[in-house]
């Protein structure tokens, strides 16, 4: 997989690289031939103003006519005019002559063809005849003795040695470009290599997690962003590695939880058994005790399964939750007198929520039969309600004794039980609050408990209002 | 005279099917549900034989068996009820 990915990488950026520059060497020979041509163009139209005054001066001097004018002649003009034009170019320095490099010798080929017509259009000088890739230059002249006629010179479209300029050029761009590929495929190989490197560790790791191995984490994630995924992993990763402690540490519990009255049960059932306790109703009350102890606890655990967000199809109504709670506290108040405790109830102006009646009802009861369990009697349990623009507060109390606070939090985990509450026996497994939590969470609240001012604890319970 | 034993477990109906049990069989038997008090009451009384509970609230058993093992060579049985609860105390 891994080498696929960098030979891809290493092919687009190769591809990436040739293509800027194949479409750099055509614009390069593009804008070069244009500019080469216009040269030559250029070339040939200064020949031909050239020519012109050599052929007018020669014309005037030679008493207006073209008697004796011979290519040897011409050429000799068209010399010593290029002189003159030198040294008036450069005022300043060495006389030209000396400077001035021996002309190149031409061969006849090489010279471009020149033809003098009349005003009829006969010609008076040079050949009448069309020479294959020529263009033609034409200009009209005025002589001195007021004569008119037309000069034509004839350029090839691409010299010979201009057309061989060219090739090379476009040649040695060739070799340019041919090293800019073997360099450009050579950094493409490492680039990708290099990039890819954090991608193989990332892949190590992600391995690794599959495999079960939460251990691993990357020692020095670097601050780009794969940097930031190798952070996102690791965060993975820990979360994992907590999830099956805490899945280990649940296992573990609940096995224990369903031992405790199994082996309290088996026990009492051997005592029977091998006679050391009678079969009274004493001892199948025990018996019995231990049953529906076992019973609570499956019980809660399937609640605990349902309240889980997701695992319980939750049916919202709109709900008057003072009415709903005055309505708890009556049904409570005899299970809070028969234990020895005095309900108070402050429910204030009417709110409603978005709730599931039913299972709400079963945080209530949850909530209302921890504070009577874990209350010495006789004490006082508080029932209030109170509300913000957002949301409602519905507050359980209880009395003395209270919780210490670093155990707050842990109160809503599952299973958990302080030392006290698991000594007394009197809760059940310690799954209710964990069930409580479950619910207010399935309807977007929070559950806090607090240190109550009547001794106790305090449970908060924050719902949002219907909208 | 009678050979004591003391029975530290905080499930009451385990410790007393314990207690039964061990009555049946002619022993003196006391019972305790959590460990806070048991390495004194050793030292006062010595029982004849220690029943130790692995998780006690107070003081865990891991705890009063090395406790007790630096005054007392008495024997001392821990009750593994729970295979998984040895890993907590010994981690």
């Amino acid at each position: 997989m891994k080498f696929s990915l960098s030979r891809k990488l290493s092919l687009w950026l190769f591809l990436a690289v040739i293509s800027v520059l194949a479409g750099a060497l055509w614009f390069i020979q593009l804008a070069f031939k244009n500019n080469f041509e216009r040269y030559l163009e250029d070339a040939a139209q200064l020949y031909h103003e050239r020519v012109a005054s050599v052929l007018v001066e020669s014309y005037n001097d030679n008493g207006s006519t073209w008697e004796g004018l011979d290519s040897f002649r011409f050429r000799r003009l068209l010399r010593l005019e290029q002189l003159r034009i030198n040294r008036a170019e450069r005022p300043p320095g060495p006389p030209a002559s000396v400077m001035q490099p021996p002309l190149r010798r031409r061969s006849v080929r090489d010279i471009p063809s020149l033809r003098i017509y009349d005003r009829s259009g006969a010609l008076i000088y040079g050949l009448d005849s069309d020479l294959p890739d020529h263009r033609d230059i034409e200009s009209e002249l005025t002589l001195g003795d007021g004569s008119i006629v037309r000069l034509v010179t004839s350029h090839p479209v691409i010299p010979t040695d201009g057309a061989l300029f060219l090739k090379r050029q476009i040649q040695s761009l060739g070799l340019v470009s041919i090293a800019a590929s073997i360099i450009a495929l050579a950094m493409s190989l490492v680039f990708a290599r290099t990039l890819l490197k954090p991608m193989r560790r990332i892949a190590g790791n992600i391995q690794a997690l599959s495999a079960g191995d939460y251990g691993v984490r990357f020692t020095d994630a670097p601050s780009d962003e794969l940097g930031l995924i190798m952070r996102d992993i690791d965060t993975l990763a820990s979360r994992l590695e907590k999830n099956r402690e805490s899945r280990q540490r649940w296992l573990m519990d609940i096995s224990h939880e369903l031992r405790t009255p199994l082996t309290s049960l088996a026990g009492e059932v051997d005592t029977v058994k091998d006679g050391i306790r009678p079969l009274d109703k004493l001892q199948i009350d025990s018996i019995d005790q231990e049953v529906q102890r076992l019973k609570k606890l499956v019980d809660d655990l399937y609640q605990l399964s349902l309240s889980d967000a997701g695992g319980l199809r939750y049916e919202f109504s709109t709900l008057e939750l003072s009415e709903f709670l005055r309505q708890i506290a009556k049904d409570n108040e005899s299970r809070v007198s028969d234990a020895g405790h005095r309900l108070t109830v402050s429910i204030g102006e009417e709110v409603s929520i978005r709730a599931d009646e039913a299972r709400l009802d079963q945080l209530f009861l949850n909530l209302i039969g921890n504070a009577v369990a874990y209350t010495d009697a006789p004490g006082e349990i508080k029932i209030s309600l109170t509300h913000t623009d957002e949301s409602a507060l519905i507050q359980i109390e209880d009395s003395s004794p209270g919780v210490d606070s670093s155990e707050f939090e842990a109160l809503f985990e599952p299973l958990y039980r302080n030392d006290e509450s698991r000594n007394r026996r009197k809760g059940g497994a310690g799954l209710g609050l964990a069930i409580c939590k479950n619910i207010v969470e399935a309807h977007q609240g929070g559950i806090q408990a607090k240190a109550s001012a009547l001794g106790g604890l305090k449970v908060q319970v924050r719902l949002p209002l219907a909208a | 005279m009678a050979e004591r034993i003391l029975i530290v477990e905080d499930e009451e109906k385990i410790a007393f099917v314990l207690r039964d049990y061990l009555r049946a069989a002619g022993y003196e038997t006391d019972v305790l549900h959590e460990g806070t008090n048991v390495v004194r009451l050793v030292k006062d009384t010595p029982p004849d034989l220690l029943m130790l509970d692995l998780m006690l609230p107070g003081m865990d058993g891991i705890t009063i068996c090395k406790e007790v093992r630096q005054f007392s060579d008495l024997p001392i049985v821990m009750s593994l009820v729970y295979l998984a609860e040895v890993d907590i105390p010994i981690n």
